[in-house]
């Protein structure tokens, strides 16, 4: 494979994974607004396909891309931005892999229905399925 | 001959032959103790309580309505009436219907007069249109208005208001249906016509239980099936119909993948090119691309995704491939359902390759929910311009601004129209700081009703409610608005298949109850909106003035009504849009001379991305399709973004019985409908209830991550994985009235249900969700209050006593001679 294409596969390769990792942060900053959190959660999905398709092809020519940096889990990478988000602990930034959406401080008005557990309303209310940002399968 | 018409909701067979006329039978129901001849008048009118439009004449007995009898010479039902028909008007002499107007003080709800009612909400209006501008004002209406209401509402929000933030609860039913035909056709309206069931000879029913929601034209299916060469049906639904009892293939797919078993369909037709090349080529664009995308979709790959046998799916390929005239009907099965507008477009698509339209017994009903969703859709009460102009092209706006008189910059096109959902995101998020929604109950109908109660109970929201009685959303609201109701209003109302019927008054309403009309008309007064002469900008006073100002407006437009008025729609019954001069009779079918209003300079959208919903541009629009033709969209399936797991191992799906109509508003209130289905219940499969331990009529707990509900169980013969709850039931006939008791277990099937929807219609998903199911009590030998005679059938006939509604639901039915077997 010549280089350059080698170098516009990485840079594509590279442009997909950032591109997915830009649209989970908008989707989970944007609970809320429905539209935005589901188009953009589908959207990152469309990026996803592309990357594995190119790793796909490049294997084929011979060329090994890597899978860089791991698409970070929700809330990770951008503490500085959590609008609205309310101090239960539940909601603080989660462990990879993704789980979870930060929660945007609807369960202030709520009491949790069962303190000190997982039981916080806006985090059950909130949880979709999600795939790994690693393997593209779905995460427990 | 009189029968029990709970029992039997379709009455008694007349068969008849393919390509005849449907035989009539008249239905006739009269309160106890009136006999025929006692009746002093009959008025015209059509069904209310579904998207039928059956026609029928109210009786009228001292200035009270005394029962109904079907219309015989109707185009539409032949003198038939389904039981919301026969039985539905009694809830109109309800002893709670709301008679005066109520104000909120000190946070409870009081009379007042009209004066004082309208006047604070011509304040409010006022305060926020100085304070905020035109949109931080949102109208949410129905499906079940008249005509003249929807239009005279869309000219008060757009040109007098000027906001972009008008729908109607027809985006939780039709909003799919319009979104399709425009993708496909450029433009909204219904391709078919419901005479092609007369004429098909395969019957494809996509998502749609016919047989409970449009229970009339399921007993013309009925009959033809008794009569000579009847037709031969393809069901697909996860749940037993009726219509998967009578069909020759029947497919219950995993929900959420309609477009998997669609595209597999294409897939099949073209590799046995069953297609009309002729007519590809003259009508459509777009085929190599629907031919590469459905390349892979091999049935073995669709059995995978849908769960359901690879060889039935190649049979049913082979039915709808191999027919010489082919009839689709959809309905909320896609509609409700993940990536909606992608399904039904490809429903569009498999008659367009196969060039079936626009004859006799070959076209698309792409259905309707409600009875007056049709108009929603015409007026631009769903938001969409008056008369299927395109928002996105300056000389429609201008042309609309010519018949209201006023600057096109009046007209708000600044952004799309706002969705129903995005409406209630901005009143949830303040930018919205006046609603009025008539007609209609969202906090019943909507999804995650936690969410939307909240929402509507913000102080700083003030919520207008007109509407019958004090529903769950009207008990949240700051103004009540007693208005009046069929029967006691006059309009037009156009059916599923473009039937316009007048609906004539036939009583008076109660109390100091108003018609829509009025209370609309009362707020342009108030707000004295004006045209750019200075003249009214609302200049009718009455319905029928009202019918012919909407005239003007869909003038040239595909739904022109120029031909009609009220005086030939008393004489000759339901007519068709377009109805003309030169087309005095209406017209049956659209398309049947190619397609007519996809021309970039006519078409109502250029349509939008499937999977986003971008919008398409209206250069890229003229590139793709120069000269109008019929678009062939292809769609990829992509999972539904909520799917079972560990902890919700089911998928849940929500929908609607054939005795209730939307929230029970009015059928929860009438003896003969309410008896026959009482009670939320929830059906699942004998194999999943054997594996859970559970059995009929145990008391069950179904939970989603937004919240949960209890009801009893009915075993079924449900597609295996899949719940059932039907959504009508809220909480009116509790002891709250407005919400789940205490906190406790709700009711409503909406505590369950995801906000979501699809990208391209906006149409909420109920058809879609991941739940639990786990057992809250013995049944203790009770059964579930579930109908015996519909989808919600027990898997184990005699494990239940049958529906019936015993000597109350016996209505006439006399049938005209001579039908054919």
């Amino acid at each position: 494979m010549k280089d350059g294409i080698a170098h516009t596969l990485r840079e594509l390769h590279h442009g997909e994974r950032q591109l997915a990792r830009d649209l989970v942060a908008v989707a989970e900053r944007h609970a809320e607004e429905h539209e935005v959190h589901h188009v953009a959660t589908d959207l990152a999905d469309w990026s996803r396909d592309h990357a594995d398709r190119l790793v796909e092809y490049a294997a084929a020519e011979g060329l090994r891309l890597d899978d860089d940096t791991p698409e970070p889990a929700s809330g990770e990478g951008e503490g500085e931005d959590r609008r609205g988000c309310c101090s239960c602990t539940i909601c603080g930034p989660c462990t990879w892999p993704p789980r979870r959406t930060p929660c945007t401080g609807r369960c202030s008005r709520r009491p949790p229905r069962r303190p000190g557990t997982n039981g916080c309303w806006c985090w059950r209310r909130r949880v979709i399925r999600r795939r790994c940002g690693r393997c593209a399968g779905p995460t427990p | 001959m009189k029968a029990d018409r709970i029992a039997d909701p379709w009455g008694a067979r007349v068969p008849y032959r393919r390509h005849q006329a449907w035989p009539s039978r008249v239905d006739t129901y009269l309160a106890e103790g009136v006999e025929p001849g006692a009746v002093q008048r009959w008025v015209g009118a059509a069904s209310l309580l579904h998207s039928g439009g059956d026609a029928m004449d109210i009786a009228v007995v001292d200035g009270r309505m005394a029962g109904v009898r079907g219309r015989a010479e109707d185009r539409v039902s032949r003198g038939r009436l389904g039981p919301k028909d026969l039985f539905g008007w009694q809830a109109n002499a309800s002893s709670d219907r709301l008679t005066r107007p109520l104000v909120r003080r000190d946070g409870h709800l009081v009379e007042t007069d009209w004066d004082t009612a309208m006047e604070l909400v011509a304040a409010r209006t006022r305060d926020l249109l100085d304070q905020r501008g035109p949109g931080s004002i949102g109208f949410y209406t129905s499906g079940q208005l008249f005509l003249e209401e929807y239009y005279t509402l869309a000219v008060l929000a757009r040109a007098g208001i000027g906001t972009n933030h008008l729908d109607g609860n027809t985006r939780l039913c039709t909003a799919t249906a319009a979104e399709a035909l425009k993708e496909s056709f450029g433009c909204d309206g219904q391709p078919g016509s419901f005479d092609d069931l007369d004429h098909a000879d395969v019957i494809a029913l996509f998502g749609h239980n016919m047989a409970e929601t449009q229970t009339v034209q399921w007993a013309r299916v009925l009959d033809r099936l008794a009569g000579g060469d009847p037709p031969r049906l393809l069901c697909v639904d996860p749940r037993p119909t009726q219509v998967a009892r009578h069909a020759t293939v029947h497919l219950a797919p995993r929900v959420g993948t309609n477009v998997a078993l669609l595209n597999a369909l294409l897939h099949e037709t073209i590799r046995h090119d069953r297609v009309d090349h002729d007519f590809v080529e003259a009508h459509t664009v777009g085929f190599e691309e629907l031919a590469e995308r459905v390349a892979s979709c091999t049935p073995e790959w669709a059995a995978d995704v849908c769960d359901v046998p690879a060889a039935r799916i190649s049979e049913a390929a082979e039915l709808v491939g191999t027919t010489d005239a082919l009839l689709s009907t959809v309905l909320q099965g896609v509609y409700q359902a993940h990536q909606a507008t992608a399904a039904a477009v490809q429903v569009n698509n498999l008659h367009l390759i196969r060039g079936m339209l626009g004859r006799p017994g070959a076209g698309v009903l792409q259905m309707n929910g409600q009875p007056s969703a049709e108009n929603t859709r015409e007026c631009g009460a769903d938001g969409d311009l008056p008369g299927f102009r395109n928002w996105q092209n300056d000389s429609h706006v201008a042309d609309l601004a010519k018949v209201w008189n006023v600057e096109p910059s009046t007209i708000p096109r600044f952004a799309p129209p706002t969705h129903a959902m995005q409406m209630f995101r901005y009143a949830e998020q303040g930018s919205i700081g006046m609603l009025w929604i008539s007609g209609t109950n969202p906090a019943v109908s909507l999804p995650e009703l936690t969410r939307i109660r909240a929402l509507l109970a913000q102080e700083r929201l003030f919520t207008v409610v007109q509407d019958l009685f004090l529903t769950e959303t009207a008990r949240l609201a700051d103004v009540v608005l007693p208005a009046a109701t069929w029967g006691e209003k006059t309009g037009t109302i156009t059916n599923a298949d473009r039937s316009v019927h007048l609906c004539e008054k036939a009583v008076e309403p109660p109390g100091e109850a108003r018609p829509d009309l009025d209370i609309f008309l009362d707020f342009a007064r108030r707000m004295d909106f004006r045209d750019k002469d200075g003249r009214p900008l609302v200049g009718w006073r009455e319905p029928e003035e009202a019918f012919e100002a909407w005239k003007r407006c869909s003038a040239g437009r595909p739904c022109d009504y120029t031909g009609l008025s009220y005086d030939r729609l008393r004489d000759a019954g339901g007519i068709q849009w377009p109805c003309t001069e030169a087309k005095p009779r209406g017209t049956e079918r659209l398309y049947t001379d190619g397609i007519s209003w996809a021309h970039p300079d006519d078409c109502e959208s250029y349509g939008k991305d499937l999977e986003t919903g971008a919008a398409v541009d209206p250069v890229e629009y003229r590139s793709l399709n120069p000269d109008g033709k019929a678009a062939l969209k292809a769609a990829a399936y992509v999972e539904p973004h909520e799917m079972p797991d560990e902890r919700y191992p089911f998928q849940l799906s929500t929908g609607r019985t054939l005795y209730h109509f939307h929230t029970r508003t009015k059928t929860g209130r009438v003896a003969q409908l309410d008896e026959a289905a009482p009670e939320v219940w929830v059906e699942a499969c004998a194999a999943d209830a054997v594996r859970l331990g559970l059995g009929e009529g145990d008391l069950v707990r179904v939970a989603t991550p937004r919240g949960a509900l209890e009801a009893r169980l009915r075993v079924t013969d449900i597609r295996p994985g899949l719940l059932f709850v039907p959504f009508h039931y809220g909480y009116w006939d509790t002891k709250e009235g407005d919400g789940p008791d205490g906190g406790g277990p709700g009711r409503a099937a909406n505590e369950t249900t995801i906000t979501d929807w699809d990208p391209a219609s906006k149409q909420p998903l109920f058809k879609t969700a991941a739940a639990a199911l786990t057992l809250v009590a013995r049944a203790d030998g009770r059964h579930a209050p579930a109908p015996t005679t519909t989808a919600s059938a027990p898997w184990d006939p005699d494990s239940v006593p049958a529906t019936a509604g015993g000597q109350q639901a016996y209505a006439t039915q006399n049938s005209e001679p001579g039908g054919t077997p």
